[in-house]
């Protein structure tokens, strides 16, 4: 039965990744972009899935480690010549882990809504700084940079076209899927799922939960750290609204859509929300949020497991 | 050193906490975080813009300013009317969406409705009546000297008396009368209140009623000292949360205090600091409180 599963799953993920190579080649300019920005906005849910999902804490604060990877990367993007694409990584991940060390210290202290709250005002903190200290952050207008070539030493450098710009962002997204879904399935990720259903329990059977709670909200920070690098590359520029609060709510609700606790879920209401938002925003112009904010209601009440979990018990039924 | 910054936090502080008290009754009540409260503020000032100028209009320009005040006796007609009209709409939106989520769904689906909700009640005032600002009298008016070098216009006293009036009225309506027992006792215990015979659900359409109302009281503020627009209400939702957090949530008394606190912080650091570190300064207070006290001021911590 277990192995079943397993040749069932396998089998699924080889072919929506084989779909998702070929993809630049059949489609569109405009949409083989937009397929790759779906796959960042996928990752950033899906790391917030660690902690909705798998931990039970909502944060509303994935914005500032998701903005602090952009700018980290800026940072690295900008001093170095010719732009280095592992120094970008490199430095991202670590303003993004520093963002998320602080964040996970003060706030795991908190529980529920006051965590909730506690990440969201992390988040609006960083927001004011990064929006205010124009010197080194650009204010408002952000900061522009050249993308970087993918490069292994000083062998091979190949310059980022859309298309390679892809595999790359559909490698890592597929790594960090694999990669999360093996630390879900682990003793560490047991834990925090036993924290999710009970944690005076889980306490009690003697885990240090706090330390748990940190480092699940390093994690999924480092994960949000690495979406945001992504999104720099791909957009070459760095600005303060993808830092602002409402980047949080949106990553929550691509998680609420799709399906918590899956963490494919989160990517496939992540490209739900999206191309919904595109299309709706075609025909309605700028009042497209009215009848989005609607749709997304109407999944809550009539779909409360989401999109995945709809299809779930559909295909079991 | 000048005591203006007081004057103006407090003004700002009394708008906070109107709204701050809708979300901390929420809150305790219903036991989620309620992102909409800030449209709540928005649609309360559109109502009583719609309903001042329907007056006006009727009367043929009736809208002389009374006193010393930029507005006349139409404006508070209209406030009266608009009260009750955005408790209507909190209470259509508990109809529509929240009641029918309340059996079945996590206080996390709960939350992420509500920002929904906002989103679609934001666009929705932006589409009526466009983002362009609007206002309720374009009278000016010349602050008056209240000593120590403070300064405020006669408006914005009229403000806080009204806002002192209205907490005063929740604070009795709570405290002596039936309905204000009933809803201590559901937010001390549902499940036991329902036992004891109390009518949860009128309870809680009394809570939308109130936060609605207290709401767009803090809509019709901010319209009159500052600008009516469609994000006035988002704009003002953080300081919400952090005063209704600030002074605990589930407290009334608190959540006025709490929004005293942050709009003074908030105006003595654009005294001090400079206006762009205004929002900054309100969480890092937020942030120190939570760490030393993450009941807030005014709730017992839990032994």
């Amino acid at each position: 039965m277990r192995s079943r599963h397993g040749v069932v799953f396998w089998t699924g993920f080889a072919v929506v990744i084989a779909l998702l190579i070929v993809a630049p080649f059949v489609l569109p300019e405009f949409w083989r972009r937009f397929l790759t920005e779906i796959l960042i906005w996928g990752l950033l849910a899906m790391s917030s899935d660690i902690l909705i999902g798998y931990t039970g804490m909502v944060s509303f604060g994935h914005s500032a480690f998701f903005g602090l990877g952009m700018y980290g990367a800026a940072a690295a993007l900008l001093t170095t010549d010719p732009p280095n694409l592992w120094l970008a990584l490199f430095y991202g991940l670590i303003a993004a882990a520093a963002v998320a060390a602080c964040v996970a210290y003060f706030s795991t202290r908190l529980r529920d809504i006051y965590f909730a709250i506690t990440t969201l005002i992390f988040s609006q903190i960083f927001y004011v700084v990064i929006f205010t200290w124009t010197a080194v952050t650009g204010g408002e207008n952000g900061l522009n940079f050249d993308q970087p070539a993918l490069g292994f030493g000083r062998v091979l450098s190949i310059p980022f076209t859309p298309t390679i710009l892809h595999w790359f962002v559909l490698a890592v997204v597929a790594g960090s899927y694999l990669l999360l879904r093996r630390i879900t399935q682990s003793p560490f990720g047991m834990v925090l799922q036993s924290i999710r259903e009970n944690e005076a329990r889980t306490r009690a059977i003697g885990y240090a939960i706090e330390r748990y709670k940190i480092v699940a909200v390093m994690l999924s920070g480092l994960f949000a750290g690495l979406a945001g690098v992504l999104y720099a590359i791909q957009n070459q520029f760095a600005a303060p609204d993808f830092v602002f609060f409402l980047v949080s709510g949106e990553t929550v609700i691509y998680n609420v859509i799709g399906g918590i606790g899956t963490l494919v879920g989160p990517i496939v209401g992540a490209a739900f929300f999206l191309l919904l938002r595109e299309g709706l925003s075609r025909f309605l112009t700028e009042y497209y949020l009215i009848s989005l904010g609607i749709i997304f209601i109407a999944i809550v009440i009539f779909l409360p497991q989401g999109l995945l979990g709809f299809a779930r018990r559909w295909l079991n039924e | 050193m000048n005591l203006q910054f007081v004057a103006d936090g407090v003004l700002t502080g009394a708008m906070i906490g109107l709204g701050a008290i809708g979300v901390t009754l929420t809150y305790s009540i219903l036991r989620f975080a309620n992102f909409a409260q800030g449209e709540f503020i928005a649609w309360g000032a559109y109502f009583a813009l719609l309903v001042a100028t329907a007056l006006g209009w009727l009367a043929g320009g009736s809208s002389t300013p009374i006193g010393p005040f930029s507005f006349g006796w139409g404006l508070m007609l209209a406030l009266i009317v608009a009260m009750p009209l955005t408790g209507a709409l909190a209470l259509g939106l508990d109809w529509a969406l929240f009641a029918r989520l309340r059996e079945q769904a996590s206080s996390i689906t709960i939350v992420i409705a509500s920002f929904g909700a906002s989103m679609a009640l934001r666009s929705l005032l932006e589409f009526l009546f466009t983002s362009r600002p609007a206002y309720f009298t374009r009278e000016l008016q010349i602050a008056i000297r209240l000593g120590w070098g403070v300064r405020a216009t006669p408006d914005q006293l009229a403000l806080v008396g009204l806002t002192a009036v209205l907490v005063l009225a929740l604070h009795v309506l709570l405290t002596r009368t039936q309905i204000g027992r009933s809803m201590r006792a559901v937010s001390e215990n549902p499940a036991l209140a329902r036992v004891a015979g109390v009518d949860v659900d009128q309870v809680v359409r009394v809570t939308w009623l109130l936060g609605g109302a207290l709401a767009c009281a803090s809509g019709v503020m901010v319209g009159l000292t500052v600008q009516i627009r469609p994000f006035m209400g988002f704009d003002l939702l953080l300081p919400l949360f952090a005063a209704a957090i600030l002074g605990g949530i589930g407290s009334v008394p608190g959540a006025l205090v709490g929004g005293l606190i942050v709009g003074i912080a908030e105006a003595a650091a654009a005294a001090t600091v400079g206006a762009q570190w205004r929002a900054a300064v309100a969480f890092v207070l937020l942030i120190a409180m939570l760490l030393v006290r993450p009941t807030g001021l005014f709730v017992a911590t839990p032994k």
